[in-house]
């Protein structure tokens, strides 16, 4: 006898339901007083269902409820993990995950974050190379902790493809490593120096690093910074989590923990973006993460994230400055300091070792050594005053006719040595004067660019295991003495930036969000110089449309002008004059001047004056405004008020990328050319335009004494030396006069 | 007789009670509007599942409609103010589920069926959300339009749904369905339709106690039959006593796992289903590695396991509430590409984390 009844349950027991609901209704005032805005279906007369058919359909309903994911095959599971690798040092226009070398043979250096030895499997390298290049003969070679871990050769061409390197744990350290890569490249047709400008690899830098058995273990600071790596090579960024509930101190944590994370980073600065704790995954998947909790004390810690990403876990005190995270000063390690170059001593033969430059073997057709140092910041020389060079440098014997060395300064050509006659000799202390106008204050860029033609140019180079051509470290370089003067220059201002240097209004957030700021402010830690950060410099962001608040000292120029540059599509040309078929009063005009002769003549006069008056006296609105016009940019850097020398003014185009802008801020200051003069554009591919006024005036910081005036008055005089002249003429000229109404007025007397 | 003390009498004053001990535990966060904080998840979730005319559609099946769907949209649409969203819901459901005559839904819809509602027979699970996102809209929205609906099948589902576990018995257990469940030797149920929360607040609103007090007895089931390990999917109420029924599904799997984050969101974090769940948690979810879908309940086996966020936002949660003192889970972004079921559970981890574990915020 079953202990249960079965329970048939009818369709139909809509009395009963009918009752009840009635009299709920009434019990409730609430739901009594509602209207029944939604029908019923009306009652139909359901039947009962047989056992089977019943069995069945409960049946469907378990199938259906068995599969309601993605069912994962365990042997479909590769549990690896790439650690990519970081660039060391800022390449000023970051493009992607890939970092390129190019020439014929090139190294870079990369830090590698292995937080458990135990679980490297080997370095994969993911490359890709121009169709120009030789395979059989251009390959890479990878180093981790100065041992060679392979060799492999260069010969993926449509797309990236991917080399392993077993790699035992005995090689790699726990934490940071260094890796450096070596790139030889021949071009498959040609040799020499324009063959040399089609050769190219990339490497992506995302598939690109260690390969982790798994990511079991993968954790703490290490794996913190395994995933910064990975977060600068996705483009992905890092992710900063929970801010808006650090309230009132909101920016001081935000600044604290940014700004040291990427003063250990070094190189390129990596974009920060704000994020709710309740997110939508985006198209990258984010690698690193700074997560702000409230709790009972200040305190970091580091875990791995549900999707993921290394994060580090900032427990705060709510409403409390960030006065103390007692783990976190010293918890990161530092990949690379973002240093200027060294400061040199003048009228001095100072050795070129003393400013970084090792001795340098060429082994190319055409290599390009760039070394930067810095002049004082208040180093002006604008008379023909010389510098010298004795440079330290050998070549083999024989090279093609035409091979050359040539000496750059500031990317002003000085020499040009021909590199024959004297093939395997050391050639010491060869004198070089150049003019010492060509130094500026701050950082300067010493050039040399070797040219060494193929032989024959139409077949490829023969292997080249010896270097051609050397440049010794003993080499100097004198500069003369300058007074201690200053040439208005945003160079200055620009140099000793600090995060604290970031100003904003209310307008600013039409250009710049709060990712932007903070992304920036990051990229100006470290890297300034102390003395001019001294002078409290600023860096304004503004909007377009709070173009008039920059001061304009002497100098104008248009909104155009800077839509213009900022606006503009960079394939496109400047912004299209005005069609004379769309505007009568135009077509008036061209009428005009078309039809008189001597309207034009007029012109050419008008034209001719203004060109002479041009020379005599530079108006450099006219100039600027025209300037700017020719240009295209992401970026604007703004310095016109001479009397405002700490102040520097920034646009940014629209479709700009802040982590481009930011890293190139970061390259000028360290190892590229930077902002200069008044105006300064950072192109599309991440270089520096300047406009210098032609006009301006150095401003003496010293006193005039015996021993300086001759270089002071040198360079007042070679600022503008048409207004002495016209000055001394003018003096000459009344002086003149005087004399004779001296004569006149004696001889009168006489009489 | 106000909520409060409505609540009390029917016992779920405890439930409560651990709802408010698990805010005061946030450690400084503190329950947020979800409007402001979240909206992008749901904007999310309803462009990927619901359809413009209020159909929320499961990819995985056959493009299929659920009553427990159509109440899933409902309760998140009423979470995120969403009123127009709600409508579309409501009245697709209406034109097309509603179709029983008793208030109850059909179980599914079939698009491009010549019958596409086959099977009249409803699914508890999802007449109690779509109830518990009426009574909720009635108040967001402050239509008693809604409220009415809802008591039409909290009334349904208290006569036709709940039962004793045997004759005579105070004890009462949630059927899964009007038909079918209920044979001559056995009762079988399905824990994870069991939400002890949503009939708590559906029973508040209507004033159908039955659903509260079951409500209870399900809690204290749960607690039984945790004591061996996780809540399997199905279970079978004979006289020999209460175990996992074998024909259905013995495995904790896609229906059990809803049981812990039901009873979290409920407040009761520290119920043995939940920790029981933890401890599979623990041992087996790892980053990158896919999480534990299917387990066989017994030795911990993983049967099946799946990559989607979903689960693992469900399986962060249940560890993070589960463990007194955590703060911070794991739980991914929500992504709107991963089939319907978990992103759904993927919201209801954020929305549960919100209401009653704050400190569990994802890092």
């Amino acid at each position: 006898m079953p202990l249960f009844t079965p329970l048939r349950t009818r369709y139909s027991r809509q009395a009963a339901f009918g009752l009840t609901a009635a009299a709920l209704l009434a019990a409730s005032p609430q739901i009594a007083a509602a209207q029944a805005l939604i029908p019923l279906p009306l009652d139909g007369e359901m039947t009962e269902i047989d056992a089977a058919t019943l069995d069945q359909l409960t049946a469907d309903r378990f199938e259906a409820s068995s599969h309601r994911g993605t069912h994962i095959e365990p042997v479909a599971i590769d549990p690896s993990v790439i650690s990519p690798l970081r660039p060391v040092e800022a390449r000023g226009r970051p493009a992607g995950s890939a970092i390129r070398f190019d020439g014929e043979s090139r190294t870079l250096d990369f830090a590698l974050f292995v937080p458990n030895p135990g679980q490297m499997q080997a370095l994969r390298l993911a490359t890709q190379s121009s169709i120009n290049i030789l395979p059989e003969r251009s390959r890479f070679r990878a180093y981790i902790n100065d041992t060679l871990v392979g060799e492999g050769r260069l010969e993926h061409f449509t797309e990236f493809g991917v080399v392993e390197f077993p790699v035992g744990s005995s090689v790699v350290l726990p934490g940071q490593n260094h890796v450096r890569i070596e790139l030889i490249q021949y071009h498959r047709i040609y040799c020499g120096p324009e063959a040399s400008f089609a050769l190219w690899s990339d490497i992506d830098l995302a598939n690109s690093g260690a390969v982790l058995a798994s990511a079991d273990g993968i954790s703490g600071q290490d794996g913190f910074m395994m995933g910064i790596a990975a977060a600068a090579a996705t483009g992905s960024g890092i992710e900063i989590r929970g801010a808006e509930g650090l309230t009132d101190y909101r920016d001081e944590w935000i600044s604290q923990i940014t700004q040291r994370i990427s003063a250990s980073l070094g190189g390129d600065p990596i974009p920060f973006r704000f994020t709710r704790y309740w997110s939508v995954q985006g198209a990258a998947r984010s690698a690193a993460r700074i997560t702000f909790l409230p709790g009972s004390a200040n305190s970091v810690t580091f875990r791995t994230s549900g999707d993921g990403a290394q994060v580090m876990v900032v427990e705060f005190i709510p409403g409390q400055r960030p006065t103390a995270l007692p783990e976190f000063t010293d918890i990161l390690p530092r990949i690379s300091e973002r240093a200027q170059p060294a400061l040199i001593d003048t009228q001095r033969p100072v050795a070129f070792s003393e400013f970084g430059f090792r001795t340098t073997e060429v082994r190319d057709r055409y290599a390009l050594i760039e070394q930067r140092f810095r002049l004082p910041e208040d180093y002006v020389v604008l008379t023909n005053d010389k510098a010298e060079i004795k440079l330290d440098y050998i070549y083999i014997p024989d090279l093609p006719s035409g091979s050359m060395l040539l000496v750059h300064i500031n990317g002003n050509n000085m020499r040009l040595l021909p590199l024959r006659g004297e093939g395997g000799q050391l050639i010491e202390q060869f004198p070089l004067s150049f003019e010492a106008r060509f130094l500026r204050s701050g950082m300067n860029t010493l050039t040399f660019e070797t040219i060494i033609p193929g032989s024959p140019a139409d077949l490829p180079c023969p292997t080249q295991d010896a270097a051609m051509v050397a440049i010794g470290q003993g080499s100097t370089l004198q500069v003369p003495y300058s007074p201690s003067m200053y040439l208005p220059d945003m160079h200055l201002a620009f140099s000793g930036l600090t995060p604290d240097s970031l100003q904003v209004n209310d307008m600013t957030m039409r250009s710049f969000d709060s990712n932007d700021v903070v992304t920036l402010r990051a990229a100006l830690t470290g890297g300034e110089n102390a003395q001019t950060a001294a002078l409290n410099p600023r860096l304004h962001l503004l909007s377009l449309e709070d173009l008039g608040s920059i001061p304009m000292g002497t100098y104008q120029f248009s909104r155009r002008a800077v839509e213009n540059v900022l606006l503009q599509n960079p394939e496109a040309g400047p912004i299209a004059a005005a069609d004379p078929g769309q505007n009568s009063l135009l077509r008036m005009t061209e009428r005009r001047e078309t039809g008189a002769g001597f309207a034009r003549s007029w012109d050419w006069l008008r034209g001719g004056f203004d060109a002479t008056l041009q020379w005599l006296h530079p108006r450099s609105g006219t100039l600027l405004e025209n300037w700017l016009l020719e240009q295209r940019g992401q970026a604007v850097l703004i310095q016109l008020d001479p009397s405002q020398a700490n102040q520097i003014w920034m646009l940014r185009a629209p479709d700009s990328d802040i982590s481009a802008i930011s890293s190139a801020l970061v390259a000028a200051r360290t190892n590229a050319e930077g902002p200069r003069g008044q105006v300064s554009i950072l192109d599309r591919e991440g270089v520096w335009h300047s406009w210098v006024a032609p006009d301006r005036q150095p401003v003496l910081l010293e006193p005039v004494t015996l021993g300086n005036m001759r270089y002071v008055v040198g360079n007042f005089v070679s600022a503008t030396p048409i207004r002495y002249v016209a000055g001394l003429f003018l003096f000459a000229l009344i002086s003149a006069l005087f004399a004779l109404r001296l004569v006149i007025a004696t001889r009168e007397h006489r009489e | 007789m106000n909520r409060r003390r409505f609540l009390t009498v029917m016992g779920a004053a405890p439930a409560l009670a651990m709802a408010g001990a698990g805010s005061g535990a946030a450690q400084g966060l503190l329950t947020s509007d979800l409007t402001e904080t979240a909206m992008p998840l749901w904007q999310a979730w309803r462009d990927s599942f619901l359809q413009p005319d209020g159909r929320v559609v499961d990819g995985l099946q056959r493009n299929a409609s659920h009553s427990e769907g159509q109440g899933y949209g409902a309760v998140l649409a009423s979470e995120f103010g969403d009123q127009p969203a709600f409508d579309r819901i409501v009245d697709w459901t209406e034109a097309n589920l509603s179709v029983r005559g008793d208030g109850l839904l059909a179980w599914r819809y079939l698009p491009g069926e010549v019958n596409p509602v086959p099977d009249s027979n409803n699914a508890s699970d999802g007449d109690l959300f779509y109830a518990w996102g009426l009574v909720r809209a009635a108040q967001r929205f402050n239509e008693p339009r809604y409220l009415t609906r809802a008591l039409q099948t909290a009334q349904s589902l208290a006569e036709r749904c709940i039962m004793p576990v045997a004759p005579g018995a105070n004890e009462t257990v949630f059927l899964p369905a009007a038909q079918g469940f209920v044979h001559a030797d056995r009762i079988v149920f399905n824990p994870s339709y069991v939400m002890p929360l949503a009939m708590r607040e559906v029973a508040a609103a209507t004033g159908v106690a039955e659903l509260a007090r079951t409500a209870q007895n399900a809690e204290s089931i749960l607690l039984r039959l945790a004591q061996t390990g996780p809540v399997p999917d199905w279970v079978q109420v004979t006289p020999q006593g209460m175990s996992a029924a074998p024909d259905f599904s013995a495995n904790t799997g896609y229906e059990a796992m809803r049981v812990p984050l039901y009873l979290v969101w409920s407040g009761l974090n520290n119920h043995p289903a939940v920790t029981q769940m933890v401890r599979v948690y623990t041992r087996t979810v790892q980053p990158g590695v896919p999480v534990p879908t299917i387990i066989e309940p017994a030795s911990g086996t993983v049967l099946e396991a799946s990559n989607d966020p979903g689960y693992r936002a469900l399986a962060a949660l249940v560890s993070c509430a589960g463990t007194p003192g955590e703060t911070g889970s794991l739980m991914p972004p929500f992504d709107p590409s991963q089939p319907y079921y978990p992103a759904t559970l993927q919201m209801f981890a954020m929305i549960a984390a919100n209401q009653v574990t704050p400190q569990c915020v994802p890092i």
